[in-house]
């Protein structure tokens, strides 16, 4: 059964929310609160959130979504701001406390024997940072991920130099580059000022540090650093953009023995920048959080895996990892 | 606090749907209500709070609204590839109804927005759908081009994937007529809803409108864009025609802006002019 509900934060607003209630009753209760991605409202792209809530619910899960303080049809203020402004302000807490507050309304529908939480890229990052300091989460689903802050001193510009950050994303860049250079339409826009020079020469500069570096990388491990656990008190990334608090919170989960899923989407870059930027330097074989999490990746899935198998692999691969660790169980 | 109702309401079909009933909260409110009809795809995510904003400005001037989602969409019972027009003007319809009983307004609006505001449209003009007036912010007119404008998202969707085109626009359309939906961008565009949005005429439903009807043009630029030409040489005089300055906010844009000044004092203006008695 699905049921509209508000509730109010801890700012006086009314928050709207959607309760999906399994229809038998279960031997273990198990909770699922779904985050927002980001500026778009409960539903999730293409109602990603309902339709995936609706399965979960088939199985036995209560689920829970709702649309922060000025985002959908909560009430407050959402201010005018440029999006990469907005996603800044996600990537860094900003639906910390209505996450907090909507764990307490949801967990006053229980009582749940466990509580998880599940997100979608800003709203994975915002259900991690949320759950580091939070004892009454057991698990987390974290759909594409990102572990890079957005740029803002580009003004709404994606600093797409940034985001090159893995040999795959670089090589296939520096391909695409020769292919080009080679065109004479390029070389015609060069000198009608119609292709941004400086735009390409940082783009691939970046590529060619990204190669260098991971060179160097493969050399040391050669060397004798390879399986060593690296401590996660410093940031591990040396990209300017990278975002320490997700490095913060996925320590403090640790220490914890909280269950986090990964799941990515292969065409997603983000599923890259993951791996050069954190996986590669901390969740080599070997290393202290194993058991603790699981890493799993969706064959030519995009974003918001939106292909209809991408969709069924999305609901299958989430329904596998929740049976194993957090199973419900008709009465 | 503003007095809105989340609920599901059921349709003829017996389907539930989601709505979110806004009353209005001052005390000279109007024996006015008006019912939303959401964009399709996407634009309903991009323009959502600009719904909400509304809805919640107009309740403040004293005028009920009721948002709703159609049946295969948003938080409503169903899935999209089971949708298509007629079950959508079958949901205004029902929605129009149940707006009646449940504001207890005498008099009840539609507006819509993009392909919304088409629905809208064809809905409004029914004689026999008790709704007084219809505003159109960006309506669809040519439904043909709208849904091949769609289609090419997928061929941009093939690109990315495979770094080439493996179905072309007319292999997707045959593949929609032999039943097959097509997935664009998460949504599955089945026969029925790819046939009707290309059969549907709104120029001529637009000549023969008996009820006040406002045509709005939302973009930065002041000039008539081609699709909206034909409007203002209709000689229709239920008809009008006005265009208003702002961003396409149903479209992701560089900026977020929940509200649209201009556009919510124009259709309000109009609103309580022409209804609003």
């Amino acid at each position: 059964m699905e049921k509209p509900v508000t509730f109010v934060n801890r700012n006086g607003n009314r928050l709207f929310g959607m309760l999906y209630l399994p229809d038998t009753p279960q031997a273990r209760r198990v909770g699922i609160v779904i985050s927002v991605n980001a500026i778009k409202y409960r539903l999730g792209t293409f109602r990603l959130h309902v339709l995936l809530a609706r399965k979960l619910c088939e199985l036995g899960y209560t689920v829970f979504s709702f649309d922060p303080e000025g985002i959908g049809d909560s009430e407050g203020r959402f201010d005018y701001k440029l999006l990469s402004e907005h996603y800044y302000d996600i990537q860094t807490g900003k639906y910390d406390r209505d996450l907090y507050d909507a764990i307490e309304f949801f967990g006053a529908q229980g009582p749940f024997d466990s509580l998880l939480l599940l997100g979608l890229c800003g709203g994975a990052i915002s259900v991690l940072m949320e759950a580091a300091g939070d004892r009454r989460v057991d698990g987390l689903v974290l759909l594409n991920i990102p572990v890079l802050l957005e740029g803002l001193a580009r003004r709404g510009q994606t600093d797409n130099a940034a985001m090159i950050t893995s040999s795959r994303t670089a090589t296939t860049l520096l391909k695409s580059k020769l292919r080009r250079f080679v065109e004479a339409d390029f070389w015609k826009g060069v000198a009608r000022f119609e292709v941004d020079v400086r735009e390409e020469g940082r783009l691939v500069g970046r590529a060619l540090s990204v190669l260098a570096q991971r060179l160097g990388v493969k050399l040391a491990s050669l060397v004798g650093g390879r399986g060593r656990v690296r401590e996660l008190q410093n940031p591990v990334s040396s990209n300017k953009l990278f975002n320490m608090r997700f490095q913060n919170s996925f320590a403090r989960l640790m220490g914890t023995r909280t269950r986090i899923f990964f799941l990515f989407a292969e065409h997603d870059p983000w599923t890259w920048i993951f791996k050069s930027e954190f996986q590669d330097h901390v969740l080599q074989p070997g290393n202290a959080f194993e058991g603790c999490y699981e890493i799993d990746i969706i064959a030519a899935a995009n974003h918001i895996f939106s292909a209809r198998e991408s969709q069924v692999r999305l609901q299958q691969r989430v329904v596998r990892w929740l049976e194993t660790h957090f199973p419900v169980g008709a009465l | 606090m503003t007095n809105e109702t989340p609920q599901f309401f059921v349709n003829r079909d017996g389907q539930r749907l989601f709505s979110v009933l806004h009353r209005s909260h001052v005390s000279a409110a109007h024996d006015l209500a008006v019912v939303f009809c959401a964009p399709l795809f996407e634009e309903k995510l991009w323009s959502h709070r600009v719904f909400v904003n509304y809805a919640r400005h107009l309740a403040a001037r004293g005028v009920g609204v009721m948002r709703f989602d159609y049946f295969g969409d948003g938080e409503s019972e169903g899935t999209f590839e089971n949708a298509s027009v007629s079950t959508r003007l079958r949901d205004i319809a029902d929605a129009v109804n149940f707006c009646h009983e449940q504001l207890r307004a005498k008099t009840v609006c539609l507006l819509g927005l993009c392909y919304g505001a088409t629905l809208a449209m064809c809905a409004g003009l029914d004689p026999e759908l008790a709704v007084a007036a219809v505003i159109a912010w960006a309506p669809v007119l040519d439904g043909e081009r709208y849904i091949n404008d769609i289609l090419r998202a997928h061929l941009t969707s093939q690109m990315v994937l495979h770094r080439k085109i493996i179905h072309d626009r007319e292999a997707l359309i045959a593949q929609i007529l032999a039943n097959q939906p097509v997935n664009i961008e998460g949504y599955e565009i089945g026969r029925e809803l790819f046939s009707q949005m290309r059969e549907v005429d709104v120029l001529s439903k637009l000549r023969g409108a008996r009820r006040p009807l406002l045509v709005q043009q939302i973009a930065p630029a002041a000039r008539v864009e081609s699709q909206y030409a034909p409007i203002e040489s209709l000689g229709n005089s239920a008809v009008q025609f006005e265009m208003v300055s702002e961003l396409k906010f149903w479209t992701q844009q560089k900026s977020v802006f929940p509200t649209c000044d201009a556009l919510f004092g124009k259709t309000t203006d109009w609103l309580l002019t022409h209804a609003g008695k």
